[in-house]
């Protein structure tokens, strides 16, 4: 049998256990939003930890990633700093958030911070900033799962094809079994992830190199300004340490803040669960060095390739590894693209509605679950669009989009710990900052010092909401106690 | 020990880890010489980092969770 044919048929059978597991998974759950959107909030520790590390690592992570360590060497090691600082906070943040939501009855990142900063324009205005951010996002998984099918059957099955194909059973799964779905699949998907990563990682020095040693020392007689940080920028020059600093500030400011991982917080059955996934979550983080030595291992044997993303397929289909190789690797491709991208889809539509429409319209909740679920076939079709349409700058705007998410962390930190913080200091802060970022970011020429665009934001921000909150009345003192101490309820 | 000298010490340990990933402190351990398990000293300085940060979590969570009387551990 051909070897297009084999690969083909390995993803058949893998995408078809993505689907049987994303239909099972909405067994036993609620048609209601609670349900749709929060999974009932009863995600065990397992899954939880899933969801949380297979949604972090987005096809960015397995494409990306690889690409970064090839091109830019060192440069790369700033995924490997921002993690856990980012995800530590989450420790404390975490489940105050799902004890504040379980008590008030919110399911999205809006409606808590309008639950305290009570504003209709606040929640429009957070509604909007999610989905500018996160249909970028959506395209790029998209578009990465279309590469790699394409790249593997040689093109037979063209990019516009793959990614429909892929995105068709995201799209089954998740309308039919909400974010449970999302868990169940991210599990499976994490699982696939990890294990091919490394078998991967390890595979490939060995067998062009003769081992991860020989490999680096081979690197370094031969580009020894590659592996040394803070490594190279997009343009080949030596990169500079206040942008690489600042990129691992901001990541992890940013990191918890996206909408599709900071609503996870209300899914999880139990304050400890979240406590267990943050604590556990530097395990995923590790993953990031197969990934790396990925990348690593086609320096010496890749001549300088047009798009860097493309090395990991490249390298695959150039080594002549067995076909099983091919095919695994084309699976856990496969899943990093879908596992953040039911997610993002998911969460898009669920913002969308709950927070841009929810607090203008009163709508019933059958209507509101019909409204989503269109609204996620509405995120997948834009994304698509963009997806296989050239000429679109998508890792531009995704690079803008962390700037823009990082600024949700102050309102967020307010919310919690700052009981003089007001409405309208929040409103402010979150205004100022965005604009900063963007004014940064369209015109670098005017920073001061090449720091990320989204630091310039957060200096903005931070004293913005500070100075217009304490020139503003305070907040209603139940209220406030509401969220800077919030009743313990366990269910 | 008691839980809030555990949440000073982490609360310590992620700046600390903040201010060695970042520069300046990170400028020190930025050449590849010498390999470490022959890995670059400078991939293995953020992956250390991310062992520490483990622990730390591992140990905060003991104390936070030790005073707990049922440990409520079931698993999905």
């Amino acid at each position: 049998m051909e070897r297009w044919l084999v690969i083909s048929l390995m993803i058949v059978a893998y995408l078809g256990l993505t689907l049987w597991v994303g239909l099972r998974a909405g067994r036993g759950t609620s048609s209601t939003i609670d349900g749709f959107v929060a999974g009932d909030r009863n995600f065990g520790f397992l899954v939880m930890y899933f969801v949380t590390g297979a949604t972090v690592f987005s096809a960015f992570a397995f494409l990306g990633g690889p690409g970064w360590a090839y091109s830019r060497g060192a440069a790369a090691f700033y995924i490997l700093s921002y993690g856990v600082l980012g995800m530590a906070p989450w420790y404390v943040i975490g489940p105050k958030v799902a004890r504040i939501g379980r008590s008030l009855g919110q399911v999205t990142q809006a409606q808590f911070l309008t639950g305290r900063f009570q504003s209709r324009g606040l929640s429009l205005l957070i509604a909007l900033i999610s989905i500018a951010a996160l249909i970028p996002y959506i395209t790029l998984q998209m578009r990465g799962a279309g590469i790699v099918i394409e790249a593997v059957t040689d093109g037979r099955i063209p990019l516009w094809m793959g990614a429909a194909v892929a995105y068709g059973i995201v799209l089954v799964y998740v309308l039919v079994s909400g974010v449970s779905a999302v868990g169940w699949t991210n599990t499976l998907q994490g699982v696939f992830m990890i294990a091919i990563a490394w078998t991967l990682g390890i595979y490939l020095p060995y067998s062009l190199y003769g081992g991860i040693g020989p490999m680096f020392e081979a690197i370094i007689s031969q580009r020894p300004e590659l592996l040394e940080l803070p490594g190279l920028a997009a343009s080949g020059e030596p990169w500079n340490w206040a942008g690489y600093s600042s990129a691992i500030v901001v990541s992890a400011v940013g990191l918890t803040m996206w909408p599709h991982l900071f609503m996870k917080a209300f899914t999880a059955r139990d304050e400890r669960i979240i406590r267990r996934t943050v604590v556990w979550f530097p395990t995923f983080q590790l993953f990031l060095v197969p990934v790396f030595l990925i990348g690593f291992a086609g320096v010496l044997f890749v001549e300088s390739l047009e798009r860097p993303d493309f090395i990991l397929p490249h390298l695959i289909l150039n080594v002549d590894l067995p076909v099983i190789v091919i095919g695994l690797f084309c699976a856990g491709a496969l899943s990093a693209s879908m596992s953040t991208g039911d997610a993002l889809m998911h969460a898009t539509a669920s913002v969308a509605v709950e927070d841009g429409l929810g607090p203008f319209a009163r709508l019933e909740e059958a209507r509101q679950r019909l409204l989503i679920r269109v609204l996620i076939v509405a995120a997948g079709a834009i994304a698509y669009f963009f997806a296989v349409t050239e000429g679109v700058s998508l890792v531009v705007l995704l690079l803008t989009s962390y700037g823009i998410i990082a600024q949700l962390a102050p309102p967020v930190i307010a919310a919690l710990f700052w009981r003089r913080a007001t409405t309208a200091g929040v409103i402010a802060g979150l205004v100022a900052g965005g604009a900063t970022a963007l004014l940064f970011f369209f015109w670098p020429e005017l920073r001061p010092i090449d720091l990320h665009e989204g630091v310039f934001g957060l200096l903005v921000h931070v004293p913005v909401l500070v100075l217009v909150s304490l020139l503003t009345p305070a907040q209603d003192e139940a209220l406030v106690e509401s969220y800077v101490n919030p009743p313990r309820t366990e269910p | 020990m008691n839980r809030t000298l555990i949440r000073r010490i982490a609360i310590g340990v992620f700046l600390l880890n903040a201010l060695a990933v970042t520069w300046p402190l990170a400028s020190f351990f930025k050449s590849a010489k010498p390999l470490v398990f022959g890995f670059p000293l400078s991939m293995v300085w953020p992956v250390a980092w991310i062992v520490v940060g483990l622990v730390m979590l591992l140990v905060l969570d003991h104390f936070e969770n030790g005073n707990q009387a049922e440990n409520r551990d079931e698993d999905q």
